[in-house]
């Protein structure tokens, strides 16, 4: 894990708000329970690291699970994501979903989730774990550092995985896919995975328009660092410079850094000298605020501060010393006009359970983790048995209607890939929370409603 | 276990002090820890499901790892906190060889132990002219030199996650993999603490007490420090290399900052050896068990697990320095490995 300090600082600080978090949802599952007439069996736990999660309720509150568990064959499935460590607001739903769908399915689903630290070896070995265990499919997600191990652990322990939350570029590329003029059909990466988000061309396109809309001049700071994500970022053929260029940007690109860099005085100090009206780039929360920190020290304030990865999550936004402002791609919301195959709630719905079970203001991979599980059920439906092959067969079939948009694993832009809509917005002022979402850029999902127009940063 | 003694031979029927390593206890502890390995060695026979295999593999992996900054730190008073650049060297090694070269992945492990070994060698240079304190961050600074040019390397890709595929590991069926890194792993532990029991029980293994007490007197005393401490950061550097080796096998993919991580491989691995005894043998073994242990419990905790992890390590610093074994110690001097001398005196019934 990169560097000590890195990993420490950011650590200790999500970890109390994280154990409220899952205190809260401790709170509130006997709730549920006792609403089925089921309490007291000790399932009362909506999520447990190495132990597994038996559902104990029949049926949820939320809606009537369409299909029913009748031709639900009994699966167990494994989840891994980043619950610890600089990734872990990735992993922040995580004990929502997993309590909610072990509420929705009934006993036909044993969930197991590990917490992979944030760390790519131990996300593999959590992974081979899971298969020993017998894990019919492994659900994961959380940037290509989860996303790709993952994946590659299921191919050699041939166990159907469905992966997410990680562009799918960086992740097809990691798992050995192929893109470019080599190859003019793309290879299968993985037999045994299927993999759901959008793609460096969609959030390329949005920040574009992005930053079009700001009026900003076009000269863009780009901070691409050395990790999976950043290097496909910042790619000089399929990432983000030669598409700026193309588009009359001028780009600032200092290179791909390491991330453990805890000083950005030469990046910040190149960014000044250059004019950068527009900062963009990926990279984790706990480095964005280390550098908005030394930016603001070395009165470096530009406009308009794009940055993914770093800006999705309301509870990192909040802790930046200027969260006001700063812009992100964003993959779903709760005014997403989409919902569940499972519990039947809307996005609001969604997101409004999550914030009464956990007192926190919605956050983005809530729907995502969510939709994983849909995919899961659905594929063992049609499967109709606990088979690891026949499973894989399902997934490969899939065409849902999830809470994040439909999912069609057949159509993909590479083979196991299905891309999902992606828009683009700003933090502002709420009303119910210091900061929340504004939709600034809705191209690709004109259904959902546009919020506001962008506003510099002052 | 036969009886090594040392100064005039006893007259027969003499009564004479003698010196013993042995004890009842030391051989009860090696025909159970015989005992032991077999039973783990034939695990994957009967553990035909291998719920208990996988996770195992993690625990025997750490034990080697501990055994070898034990033998470093507790014995040998080099107190390095840069072994995770001979599990990263290890790791990468072993990508190199089997997914990019196409050699067995198999026999690439001890390769791969030898590429840290290699690489031990001019770090020595500049880390042995430090001590103590200055010792332990030159190596830890070596070590984030070694991660940076990994990661900074177009062959070897550091920055991205790098894996191993059916590339490499398709010749195998998926029995043969598991059982193998399996059994790759218990080597690892077995021969690790076997390394440690073997080293301190030759010449080597007294000059090292003798440079950890002082380095100053030993070298009075006519041993050549640098070369006593050489050999064993090489013996260590090949261990943990090896260990990095199998690592990857058993997780099949990494980045650099996962293979050179100072928290995994070594602040964990500085856990197990406080928690269980600095300086013994056996003190590795009870600190990867308790470490197994409470990794089970908290596995829910999130971030609280490190918390309790360093809590209690921070606890057993003050209420026990020599670990769960030095506690052991105090109540009854036990002895499962033999490896120190004892003065037996005259009508003394032991062995």
């Amino acid at each position: 894990m990169k560097d000590n300090r890195l990993e420490r600082l950011p650590l200790a600080k999500l970890s109390r708000r994280r154990f409220v978090g899952g205190a809260a949802a401790l709170g509130l599952s006997p709730v549920i329970l006792a609403a089925c007439g089921d309490d007291g069996d000790g399932a009362s736990e909506p999520s447990s690291g190495e132990a597994t999660t038996t559902a104990a309720a029949p049926t949820t509150t939320a809606a009537p699970s369409p299909g029913g568990s009748g031709d639900m064959p009994e699966i167990k499935i494994g989840y891994v994501t980043p619950r610890t460590g600089p990734l872990a607001p990735f992993g922040e739903a995580d004990s929502f979903v997993l309590g909610a769908m072990a509420a929705a399915l009934g006993g036909a689903v044993e969930i197991a989730d590990r917490d992979c630290e944030s760390d790519s070896a131990k996300a593999g070995q959590a992974t081979q774990e899971l298969i020993s265990e017998g894990a019919h499919i492994i659900l994961a997600g959380g940037t290509p550092d989860v996303s790709v191990p993952v994946a590659a652990a299921c191919d050699l322990g041939e166990v159907p995985c469905v992966t997410t939350i990680a562009p799918w570029q960086p992740h097809y590329l990691g798992l050995g896919g192929g893109l470019g003029p080599d190859f003019p059909e793309p290879p299968v990466a993985s037999a045994w995975n299927f993999h759901f988000f959008w793609g460096l061309e969609d959030v390329i396109s949005n920040f574009i328009e992005l930053w079009e809309q700001s009026g900003a001049d076009k000269v863009v700071g780009g901070m691409w660092p050395n990790d999976p994500d950043g290097n496909a970022w910042g790619n000089a053929a399929v990432g983000f410079p030669p598409a700026l260029e193309a588009a009359g940007f001028t780009v600032v690109d200092v290179g791909r850094f390491d991330l453990a860099t805890q000083d950005y005085s030469a990046i910040i100090g190149q960014f000044k000298e250059a004019g950068v009206q527009i900062v963009s780039g990926v990279v984790p929360p706990p480095v964005f605020a280390t550098f908005q920190t030394q930016a603001l020290q070395q009165d470096f304030n530009p406009p308009v501060m794009t940055m993914a990865k770093a800006l999705l999550f309301p509870s990192a936004v909040s802790t930046y010393p200027q969260g006001e402002g700063l812009s992100t791609e964003i993959w779903w919301t709760n005014r997403h006009p989409f919902a569940s195959s499972v519990t039947g709630q809307t996005a609001a719905e969604l997101a409004a359970a999550f914030e009464e079970a956990n007192g926190v203001q919605w956050t983005q991979p809530l729907g995502f983790a969510h939709a994983a599980f849909e995919i899961a059920v659905d594929a063992a439906r049609r499967a109709g048995a606990a088979d690891r092959g026949a499973l894989n067969e399902a997934l490969g079939s899939t065409s849902l209607d999830t809470v994040v948009g439909p999912i069609d694993f057949r159509a993909g832009p590479v083979p196991g890939v299905a891309k999902t809509p992606l828009v683009a917005g700003q933090w502002v002022a709420g009303q119910r929370y210091p900061l929340e979402l504004a939709v600034t850029v809705n191209t690709q999902l004109p259904e959902l409603a546009v919020d506001a127009t962008i506003q510099p940063m002052s | 276990m036969s009886v090594r003694r040392t100064g005039q031979p006893a007259a027969p029927g003499a009564t004479a002090y003698r010196i013993s390593r042995s004890t009842a206890e030391s051989k009860a502890g090696l025909a159970g820890s015989a005992l032991l390995v077999i039973v783990l060695f034939t695990l994957p026979w009967w553990d035909s499901d291998g719920s208990l295999q996988t996770p195992l593999v993690v625990v025997l992996y750490y034990l080697g790892l501990a055994q070898m900054w034990n033998l470093l730190a507790g014995f040998a008073g080099m107190i390095s906190i840069g072994q995770q650049m001979f599990v990263g060297a290890g790791t990468y090694a072993l990508l190199q060889f089997a997914e990019a070269w196409g050699l067995d992945p198999w026999l690439s492990v001890p390769a791969a132990g030898l590429v840290a070994a290699a690489l031990s060698a001019p770090v020595a240079l500049f880390a042995f002219r430090l001590s103590g304190g200055y010792f332990a961050i030159g190596t830890w600074v070596a070590a984030e030199a070694v991660r940076l040019l990994v990661t900074e390397s177009n062959d070897l890709r550091g920055g991205d996650v790098r894996s191993l595929t059916r590339e490499s590991l398709g010749d195998y069926s998926l029995e043969t993999r598991a059982n193998v890194t399996y059994w790759l792993a218990l080597a690892l532990a077995v021969g690790g603490t076997a390394i440690v029991v073997v080293v301190l029980r030759s010449r080597v293994g007294l000059a090292l007490r003798s440079v950890r007490d002082s380095e100053d007197g030993a070298r009075s005393l006519g041993i050549d420090v640098i070369r006593t401490k050489a050999l064993v950061w090489v013996v260590a550097a090949f261990w943990t290399g090896c260990a990095g080796a199998v690592i990857l096998l058993s997780a099949p993919s990494t980045t650099a900052a996962s293979a050179f991580s100072v928290s995994r491989w070594m602040a964990l691995v500085i856990f197990i050896v406080v928690i269980g005894g600095v300086g013994s043998t056996t003190g590795p073994v009870l600190g990867v068990l308790v470490f197994w242990f409470i990794d089970e419990q908290l596995s829910d905790a999130e971030a609280w697990r490190f918390i309790v992890l360093g809590g209690i390590a921070a606890v057993m610093a003050i209420v026990a320095p020599r670990g769960l074994y030095g506690l052991i110690q105090r109540w009854r001097p036990l002895q499962f490995f033999p490896v120190r001398r004892r003065l037996i005196g005259p009508g003394a019934d032991s062995s």
